[in-house]
């Protein structure tokens, strides 16, 4: 059995916060170390460390049992996915730096994509077609500049964001409240297999376990931790996003905050994020400037209009995301020729429907 | 003695000859009706005892039989009270028909008898009238509450009596009722149904509805509670190239067998609306029953057959539309025969984008999780998604917005005028290949109908892999964009043509993740 094994026991099985574990290794020469310690030695260090919370009631408690980390690691292998201590080389620095930093994540892609602190997108998983149209842009903007996206894989805006990166050709991290074998939730299957593949998946919850609704906040703050700036796309007033913004605060990340209508629900905790001081979001062509991103070489060529697409393009924009109906009106067209013009503008990428919304691109 | 009478019975919409004959002799008092009669025939003698009796003949003791012939066929409906009753009078010698009407043309009665010797109307004369003619008998006596519908079937005879005595004494000869030709004229009624020009904006879906009732192609309508689906949905059968004679007849013999026609409206001029509720059984919807009656798809024949609520209905029930859609007409099989119902019909529905109803909504937050959506969105499966041609959805649009614009769209009649033009390119251009319109289109007939020249396949094919479409959706956008040729007036298929049709492809943002 390789040093895993007593990694995850470190971890799971010692008893030990994150900070006995970070001391006691070193002063052992890493886990396999601390466990082959004898029980006096580590005693008299306790008593020395008298900062460690654990200290006075830690003697006599140390189970030096491996079986509980073997089967955890099998399980592991089964899913092949590998393991990841706060006392590895490949541990980001950013994300230990953070009060409360996993002891173990278990892991599954490119380590390489959490080596630099990413740009998390966050937000309500029942978001309105705006706001998944925001997260995809934010996603491609993001990864055209060369930067990873930080997520949840949940429904809605986490989902999104990353779509919008991978679609972009970026690369992207999804942070797991569930075990890393698990697809949470079920219909995303598609993108789990396709993030597990080319991109990376995380998750402090060992392997097998499904998600408990306690966990999904708790590991807000591992997005948090990964990332260096926080983009809150939707989010009601008491939700996950939020709570996500406060480990963002907490940590020290930059916090961004996409404002919405003052009557849309799902804007208002965003709106509540600005007026607290995050920093609004106000279009999307600025968005490098604010994540302090480089902006890609000059765009594709402008596909060519005819006068007309021309006309309605200039409409769409000025009101973005309205519906068709609306558009076509302010347009003076006929509907048959505006439906044909709105087909042409999305052929050429330049607008996207969501239902009955137009966006420009 | 022995006499018989003809008459008539209706298996699903093909009337058939039936003979009424009738036996007295002395004996035992019985009274037997055999012949494969159905209840509501074997309770005629006690209808048939009271009225003889009360339109002043006698009902003697004595041995009476009466079969129906062909006796081998079930038979069902009350209009053999009539057929009975005289030829129960001419049994026993109470009424001696005159010498024109044993002479003339043969007659056949078809009527339902109150106690006091009345003729009250009765259900599917139309397609049982229409039947005799086919088989040569050109003169009927019915009742005269169904002279309306019969004076439907041109060249027929019709004698309308109101009671028994009227009839007898026409027999005799006492009081020869005139007969009256029908010239199958219809009462072309002014069209009452609601005008697009009563619903404000929504201009694109109004052109969409448009395109689906000049190719007859299926259209779904996606949008929160109110934006006006319904409304526009009820506009269609308005907007519809008017019915044919033939197709009047047809549709009017449905609702004659289904019973459903109105006391003062006997032809139904106008294209059906039909709009069953969402709980509504198989059976209801294709038809059925032990003596098969015409389900909504066939009540719907010939015009719009509107699902409110799409994803509420039971998906088994919906699956049932499928085979019929494609061929037509509808077959009911049952232990003593089948029965087909034309049942061509312009699917519309409409739903909302998810259970709650407010997906997207910029008012009102939806409560739905996705996962929610997915599943709701879910219960309309893929094949019957595939029978909408067209698809568009529909957002609240704020009425601020659009009430400094001129008052009303383009009123159905306008409309109207150009789908009437489009169909009869559709018409002609498809004689003799077995289809009407654009809809029914197959892949080889739109290999000859519906090539698109290099810039055209370009543009499809671009379009087909920006949006990920599949094989079926090409097939259905160049049946969509033939139709938008054929109002545009073109011969081809242009590239606006094309664009617009692809404006009519399944939204992802609903059915996709």
């Amino acid at each position: 059995m390789d040093d895993r094994v007593y990694k995850v026991w470190l971890a799971n099985y010692a008893g030990l916060s994150v900070k006995g574990q970070l001391v006691l290794s070193e002063l052992f020469g890493g886990p396999e170390g601390v466990y082959r310690a004898s029980d006096r030695d580590i005693r008299s260090v306790m008593e020395g460390c008298s900062y460690l919370p654990e200290a006075g009631k830690i003697s006599g408690l140390f189970s030096r049992d491996l079986s509980g980390a073997e089967k955890l690691l099998d399980k592991a292998e089964k899913c092949s996915a590998k393991v990841l201590h706060i006392t590895d080389n490949g541990y980001p620095e950013h994300l230990a730096n953070i009060p409360d930093p996993p002891p173990i994540l278990w892991y599954k892609g490119d380590l390489s994509i959490i080596e630099k602190p990413g740009i998390a997108i966050v937000g309500t998983r029942r978001c309105s077609p705006y706001g998944r149209w925001v997260a995809e842009e934010l996603g491609k903007r993001i990864a055209r500049c060369g930067g990873n996206v930080i997520s949840g894989m949940a429904e809605g805006v986490d989902s999104a964001g990353h779509k919008g990166c991978i679609a972009a050709g970026g690369k992207t991290a999804a942070v797991f409240g569930t075990g890393i074998d698990i697809c949470f939730p079920r219909s995303n299957q598609k993108l789990y297999d396709d993030l597990q593949k080319n991109h990376l998946t995380l998750s402090e919850i060992d392997p097998g376990y499904a998600g408990q609704p306690w966990n999904f906040p708790k590991r807000n703050r591992i997005i948090s931790g990964l990332s260096r700036a926080i983009i809150v796309v939707e989010g009601a007033l008491k939700s996950g996003s939020m709570i996500t913004a406060g480990y963002a605060g907490e940590h020290g990340r930059e916090v961004f905050a996409v404002p919405g209508n003052i009557n849309q629900p799902g804007s208002l905790g965003t709106n509540k994020l600005i007026m607290d001081g995050a920093t609004p979001i106000t279009d999307l062509d600025s968005v490098p400037e604010l994540l302090g991103l480089e902006r890609p070489g000059a765009a594709g060529r402008r596909p060519e209009l005819t006068p007309q697409e021309d006309a309605l393009l200039k409409t769409i924009r000025e009101n973005n995301g309205q519906p068709a109906e609306l558009i076509a009106f302010k347009s003076v067209l006929p509907s048959r020729d505006c439906l044909a013009l709105i087909s042409s503008l999305e052929l050429k990428g330049l607008v996207k429907s969501e239902g009955n919304r137009l966006f420009t691109l | 003695m022995y006499s018989r009478v003809l008459s008539a019975s209706l298996y699903g919409l093909s009337g058939e000859e039936t003979w009424v004959e009738v036996d007295v002799e002395s004996g035992l008092p019985v009274f037997n009706i055999v012949g494969l009669a159905n209840q509501s025939i074997k309770e005629a003698k006690e209808r048939i005892h009271a009225a003889v009796m009360n339109c002043g003949f006698d009902f003697e003791s004595h041995r009476i039989t009466v079969n129906l012939t062909p006796a081998n066929k079930k038979k069902d409906g009350s209009h053999f009270d009539l057929p009975i009753a005289i030829a129960l009078l001419m049994s026993t010698g109470q009424l001696e028909p005159h010498k024109g009407e044993k002479k003339g043309p043969v007659t056949a009665y078809l009527g339902e008898l109150t106690l006091d010797g009345r003729l009250s109307s009765i259900e599917g004369a139309l397609p049982m009238i229409i039947g005799m003619q086919k088989r040569g008998v050109n003169r009927v006596v019915i009742p005269a509450g169904n002279l309306p519908e019969a004076q439907l079937v041109k060249g027929m005879e019709i004698i309308a009596a109101s009671t028994l005595t009227q009839v007898t004494e026409h027999i005799s000869g006492m009081d020869i009722i005139d007969p009256l030709i029908a010239d199958g004229k219809t009462s072309s009624a002014e069209s009452t149904a609601a005008d697009f020009s009563d619903i404000r904006g929504q201009e694109l879906v109004k052109r969409a509805a448009q395109v689906a009732a000049a190719g007859m192609h299926g259209l779904l309508m996606i949008g929160p509670p109110g934006v006006g689906k319904s409304m526009i949905g009820k506009r269609i059968p308005g907007i519809m190239t008017p019915l044919s004679y033939e197709e009047q007849l047809d549709v009017t013999q449905i609702y004659s067998a289904a019973g459903a026609l109105a006391e003062d409206k006997p032809m139904i001029c106008e294209r059906p609306f039909r709009s069953p509720h969402h709980s509504m059984s198989a059976a209801s919807l294709i038809g059925g029953g032990s003596r098969p009656m015409p389900g909504e798809i066939s009540l719907a024949h010939c015009g719009v057959l509107f699902l409110d609520e799409l994803p509420e209905f039971d998906s088994h029930t919906l699956d049932m539309l499928r085979q019929p859609m494609e061929d037509g007409q509808v077959s009911i099989v049952r232990v003593n025969g089948k029965c087909v119902y034309p049942a061509r019909f312009m699917l519309v529905a409409a739903m909302n984008p998810c259970r709650c109803g407010y997906f997207g909504d910029s008012k009102r937050r939806c409560t739905c999780s996705e996962s929610d959506r997915k599943r709701y969105v879910g219960k309309v499966s893929g094949p019957l998604l595939d029978r909408f041609d067209i698809h568009v959805s529909m957002e609240r649009i704020e009425f601020e917005d659009i009430s400094s614009g001129e008052a009303g769209g383009r009123k159905s009649a306008d409309i109207r005028q150009e789908v009437i033009r489009a169909a009869e390119v559709q018409r002609l251009r498809y004689e003799g290949r077995g289809i009407s319109s654009n809809s029914q289109l197959t892949p080889d007939l739109m290999k000859e109908f519906c090539s698109l020249d290099d810039e055209g396949q370009q543009l499809l094919k671009d379009a087909f892999i920006k949006w990920k479409l599949s094989a079926r959706s090409y097939h259905r956008i160049l049946k969509v964009a033939r139709t938008i040729a054929d109002l545009d007036g073109s011969s081809n298929i242009q590239r606006v043509h094309l664009l617009e049709a692809l404006s009519y492809r399944q939204p992802d943002a609903y059915f996709k993740g």
